[in-house]
């Protein structure tokens, strides 16, 4: 009986041994049936973190990156004369004379608050134009298409811009480029970012606030009731620091100066391939605005951190980038003035060295168009655009007295 | 003390010999026509129910629970078995050929997975990307999503990208591919076509897609599937500078 009870227990025991070992053995090991995984991808550029020299970085073309400090701070860098050509795919077009234009700026750029978004318009220029690309931000004026967060890309005239803090000033630069991928030397705008509350314009202050769409869109023109973000946009880094400005009138009477290292006359004003005076300046040409690598590099030999030229146009500041040519390693900007009214516009050549006082050159720009003529004959208005019409009228009249004069004396 | 000795040691072997029945179990009860699922090894169970509930019980099973090594699992036990299992393998980040910003270009990477499972009635693979579009930058700079000519469900026959462009899309190679993976050489979503690599692309979508599905187990080898992952910039697209990144996410789920 007593074994009985032993074989029993022993049962019992060795079953719950056997069940504890199973267990114990039996780690819950169910592989996953999800797993997630990184793609990535590394596109290499100015921005990205790191000087590439192979892409033409260096701390003129990609401060950001290869060092040279913040855009918005023209005095505190220093650096070499650029000898390097800019990224290949957006330098400008060859600026020396006899050169061919390459892709105008786009100009008459307007900004307006359209409830808590900012709508910018602007004037496409002709010639080789696809598309603009606007890139901005709030650390400084953004110097290549790289630089900044993109706001627009494509061919249209206008765009929203929707994401911003408000009270924020944002530097805006506008890059054309053609089919080649050749960009622009940039058209240069600012926004002060709009306050949150409602717009208060007499044209619609009972208006609710309205989010606009984040992308820009082609779809229609954006409603008018709005009210202008600035009429003339204030560089703000020109109230940093006070540069030093003298005008000229005539570029062939000035010399440099200790203060103003280059003189207006060494500005080359290009149209046709050939290179013109400030003061002769036809209207239905492009114009190229070149500051030759000789000059620079004399006059400043710490380097430009940036130029720009601002062009008023009745009022509107128009202001330009120069940027460095790939080709001579001229700085230079390409203008359109296709639809500038023939007159005279101020303008000013603003330089901000790495290293000291910023300096400012200006003068007047005048645009003149061709020769045009009317004459009514026989009640009828014609026009002439060139002297050869004007003198084939002159022959014409001559013929006529003289046809006249036979009929009456026979 | 004879007896009891040797009832320790009978008890003992029945013990080792249960678990050896039920490793061995699964691999023996196959033939060409037949084969049976789960057995056990046991002294009582059955079926009961109410108006509710239902049960499958058994008594006395001996050698249960669940065990695995670095490529199989065992769930012994009658009950264990009523679940199927599942598993995928593991894949590593994946590093697309860098690409310039400033011209025409793609590249192209792939990575695997393996799934096994023991169920009958075999498994399905979707993927999912995390974002949309799915592959971006910190600065939210992106490739957009790759889209079809003919919609989200007929894949292109061959990767394009628009001049105006970047995308990013991927093609999916497995003997078990769905049928919006398979070509005639000219057009994808074909069905008696055939699945190749580098042929058939679609976009990522945040929705979960099924690519892959078979309807029968495939245990011990499993069918592996590869995502293949490309990345173009059109001739007249300046993509921004930066480190772009999708997040993808595969599920295998027994049927």
């Amino acid at each position: 009986m007593e074994d009985y009870r032993f074989v029993v227990v022993h049962l019992i025991a060795a079953f719950f041994i056997c069940v504890v070992v199973c267990a114990a053995t039996a780690p819950h090991a169910y592989a996953a049936t999800s797993q997630s995984i990184n793609v990535n991808l590394f596109v290499p550029g100015c921005g990205d973190g790191i000087c590439e020299a192979n892409l033409g970085e260096n701390t003129t073309t990609c401060p950001q990156d290869c060092g040279g400090g913040a855009t918005s701070t023209p005095t505190t860098t220093p650096t070499t004369t650029p000898t390097t050509p800019m990224v290949a795919g957006y330098v400008s077009s060859p600026s020396a004379i006899g050169g061919t234009i390459g892709v105008l700026n786009i100009n008459n750029i307007t900004t307006q608050y359209q409830g808590t978004s900012v709508i910018i318009n602007w004037h496409n220029p002709p010639g080789s134009f696809t598309g603009v690309r606007i890139v901005r931000s709030p650390y400084g004026i953004p110097t290549d298409p790289l630089d900044g967060q993109v706001v627009y890309q494509g061919s249209g005239t206008y765009a929203f811009d929707t994401a911003g803090t408000s009270g924020t000033t944002y530097y805006y630069t506008a890059f054309s480029y053609n089919q080649a991928g050749t960009y622009s030397s940039g058209t240069v705008f600012g926004v002060v970012w709009p306050p949150t509350h409602t717009v208060t314009s007499s044209h619609n202050k009972h208006s609710v606030p309205q989010q606009q769409s984040s992308s820009p869109t082609k779809s229609s023109p954006p409603p008018a009731s709005s009210f202008p973000v600035s009429s003339s946009f204030p560089l703000p880094v020109i109230a940093s620091t006070t540069p030093v400005t003298q005008s000229f009138t005539s570029s062939s009477t000035v010399t440099a100066t200790s203060t103003e290292p280059i003189a207006l006359n060494q500005i080359l004003f290009i149209q046709n391939g050939q290179q013109v005076t400030p003061a002769t300046i036809n209207g239905t040409l492009p114009l190229t605005i070149a500051i030759p690598d000789s000059v620079v590099s004399t006059a400043v030999p710490a380097g430009l951190l940036r130029t720009i030229i601002t062009l008023n146009i009745l009022g509107q500041n128009n202001y330009y980038l120069l940027r460095e040519n790939s080709t001579d390693h001229a700085l230079e900007t390409n203008i359109d003035l296709s639809t500038t009214p023939t007159g005279g516009y101020p303008f000013s050549v603003e330089f901000w060295p790495n290293t000291g006082t910023p300096f400012v050159l200006s003068g007047t720009l005048s645009i003149t168009r061709p020769v045009a003529a009317s004459a009514g004959i026989l009640g009828i208005g014609l026009t002439f655009t060139n002297i050869e019409q004007i003198v084939g009228l002159l022959l014409l009249l001559a013929l006529f007295m003289l046809i006249l004069r036979f009929a009456r004396h026979g | 003390m004879f007896i009891k000795n040797t009832c320790t040691i009978i008890v003992c072997v029945g013990c080792v010999v249960a678990v050896m029945v039920a490793t061995q179990a699964k691999a023996d009860m196959h033939s060409a026509n037949y084969a049976i699922p789960t057995d056990s090894i046991n002294f009582g169970g059955g079926q009961s129910s109410s108006a509710n509930y239902a049960q499958n019980s058994t008594f006395g099973e001996v050698a249960t629970g669940r065990s695995s090594s670095a490529n199989y699992a065992l769930q012994a036990g009658y009950q264990q078995m009523l679940g199927a299992s599942i598993s995928i393998s593991a894949a590593s980040n994946v590093t697309l050929p860098t690409l310039s910003g400033l011209s025409v270009g793609t590249a192209v990477a792939s990575s695997s997975w393996n799934v096994v499972t023991d169920d009958t009635a075999g498994y399905q693979l979707s993927i999912a990307a995390a974002t949309a579009p799915a592959l971006q930058d910190p600065a939210k700079a992106f490739f957009s999503d790759y889209v079809p000519s003919g919609g989200t469900t007929t894949p292109d026959y061959n990767f394009t990208t628009p001049n105006s462009t970047s995308n990013f899309g991927y093609s999916v190679y497995s003997p078990d591919a769905t049928v919006m993976w398979k070509q005639n050489g000219s057009a994808c979503n074909q069905t008696g076509g055939t699945n190749t690599l580098g042929h058939c692309w679609d976009g990522f979508s945040t929705a979960v897609q099924t690519i892959a599905q078979s309807s029968s187990d495939n245990q011990p080898t499993g069918a592996t599937t590869t995502v293949t992952y490309e990345a173009g910039i059109g001739s007249n697209k300046l993509q921004d500078a930066g480190t772009y990144t999708a997040t993808i996410t595969v599920t295998a789920v027994a049927l």
